[in-house]
């Protein structure tokens, strides 16, 4: 809808060009997805043969089109700078004279490569409508709710995924930065005696009241130290290497902390049976 | 050993239909297989059309369909809208980009982002990337070339997004829009070989370019 309406305003610029019309007037630009977007848009429009490009006209409008995107201050991307400079190309090559020396009747036609990835590219546009429009998961039809899986059934909410190592990156950044916030942070001397195992075992001794408790949990109660987030991260990756816990993090809910679940019943007695070198 | 399998199929048939709504991926006839051992593969293929015949059509609100090699049971599409109310949810929408991108990944895979950029004429890493979270599609590889870029393609996550068996169930691109296209190409260069110029000036008369 607000493609043609524009579309029509700048046809009647174009009419009464002369009579200066002040450019603030032209703030209905219809967002593109990129140049290629725009030039198929303009074609279609205009009812152009795809294989006959004016390429005068197409240029011209395209040029104008930046113009107003400068105006409004939108960011013109490298590509549109790119494809203008194409359109001119073009231009320039059509309006040499063919070379009376060669032979040949006439020599490539300067817009057939834009021409092949102009096709191309609508083909692809087809064929997002034709995945646009084929029922789709969530939006038309749904699954059973995965309660089957014991794992889910046994604790908490659904809609988790296995949390990455970039996840748990991000819950300990998430600790550090309310830390920083602190003016202690920097005048930390006293260290505390930690060692992985104890934090195992804390973290143990958690879950065994518990089948789940978030990342901030483990920090609650405790003088957050550097030390302490290193050795809790350090504690979370090896239990999660050895199967004690799994990490989810939620999928949807705004509350994104990272969430610890237990993957053995017995935790502590198996925390304690660790052995370190550390 | 017939007459058992003959009277033991109402009960296979039940098993099947407890294992598919159980199931969290779509289930393949091998996995069934593994539950059902002492069950003959046909049998467990005859029983999975049967229900895939009965699991269909606007009278049923659940389907069973083919998704990823496999098969899944899943609401009927007509109702999705009736589903989002009980959740109070809206439709996971995907951005025209997003869709078209998505669209090239599926048709070009393996391929790399420079590949996607090229067709769209935009710097498509965002758009990739977005499609990555969503699971709709991966990094499956690197090219061996300068820089060893990432290859992209899609998951079983899209196939199951999308309802469909396969990759190669997508519709096909050269027997449709493409092939309309070339033919008119085809049809505009004889027009414009046979048509005395006079004709062509004439037309351009119709153009809204004039001024």
């Amino acid at each position: 809808m607000t493609t043609s309406s524009s579309a029509d305003a700048a046809a009647k610029t174009d009419g009464k060009k002369e009579k200066s019309v002040p450019p603030e007037l032209s703030l209905d630009l219809p967002a593109y997805r990129g140049p290629m977007d725009m030039l198929l848009d303009l074609i279609q429009k205009h009812e152009i043969d795809i294989f006959d490009i004016p390429i005068e006209m197409i240029t011209r409008r395209y040029l104008e089109y930046v113009d107003q995107m400068k105006e409004l201050d939108l960011q013109v991307g490298g590509e549109w700078l790119e494809m203008a400079a194409t359109l001119v190309y073009i231009k320039s090559k059509m309006l040499l004279p063919d070379d009376p020396d060669d032979d040949d009747d006439e020599g490539p036609d300067p817009r057939d490569e834009l021409v092949r990835r102009l096709i191309e590219y609508q083909v692809f546009q087809w064929a997002a409508e034709q995945l646009h429009e084929r029922p789709q998961l969530r939006r038309d039809f749904f699954m059973a709710a995965p309660k089957a899986l014991h794992e889910r059934e046994q604790v908490g909410p659904p809609q988790l995924r296995q949390a990455s190592l970039f996840d748990l990156v991000d819950a300990l950044k998430r600790v550090i930065e309310e830390q920083e916030e602190e003016p202690e942070w920097v005048y930390e001397i006293t260290r505390e005696k930690l060692t992985l195992r104890g934090v195992i075992l804390e973290i143990a001794a958690l879950l065994a009241d518990r089948p789940r408790v978030s990342f901030t949990e483990l920090f609650a109660g405790t003088d957050l130290s550097r030390h302490r987030i290193v050795t809790t991260f350090l504690a979370l990756l090896e239990m999660t290497r050895i199967n004690m816990i799994r990490l989810f993090q939620p999928r949807l809910s705004d509350d994104n902390d990272l969430l610890i679940e237990r993957a053995v019943i017995d935790i502590v007695e198996v925390s304690q049976t660790l052995e370190f070198d550390i | 050993m017939e007459s058992t399998e003959l009277m033991e199929k109402p009960q296979i048939r039940a098993i099947i239909e407890a294992l598919l709504l159980a199931a969290e991926d779509p289930l393949t006839i091998d996995r069934l297989a593994t539950v059902l051992p002492d069950v003959a593969p046909e049998i467990l293929r005859d029983t999975l059309a049967s229900l895939e015949l009965e699991f269909a059509g606007p009278g049923r609100g659940i389907h069973l369909v083919r998704i990823a090699g496999g098969y899944q049971l899943r609401t009927n599409p007509e109702f999705g809208g009736h589903i989002r109310t009980l959740f109070e949810s809206k439709p996971v929408r995907l951005s025209r980009a997003a869709m078209e991108t998505l669209a090239i990944v599926a048709y070009r895979q393996p391929l790399t982002r420079a590949e996607a950029d090229e067709v769209r004429g935009v710097n498509c890493s965002g758009v990739l990337k977005t499609l990555q979270e969503y699971e709709l599609i991966d990094v499956i590889g690197q090219l061996d070339d300068i820089g060893k870029p990432n290859l992209y393609g899609t998951t079983d996550r899209f196939l199951e997004f999308f309802g469909l068996e396969g990759i190669g169930d997508l519709p096909t691109l050269e027997s449709s829009e493409l092939e309309a296209l070339i033919e008119m190409h085809d049809v505009a260069e004889e027009v414009s070989e046979e048509a005395p110029e006079e004709d062509s000036v004439e037309d351009s008369d119709d153009e809204p370019t004039t001024e």
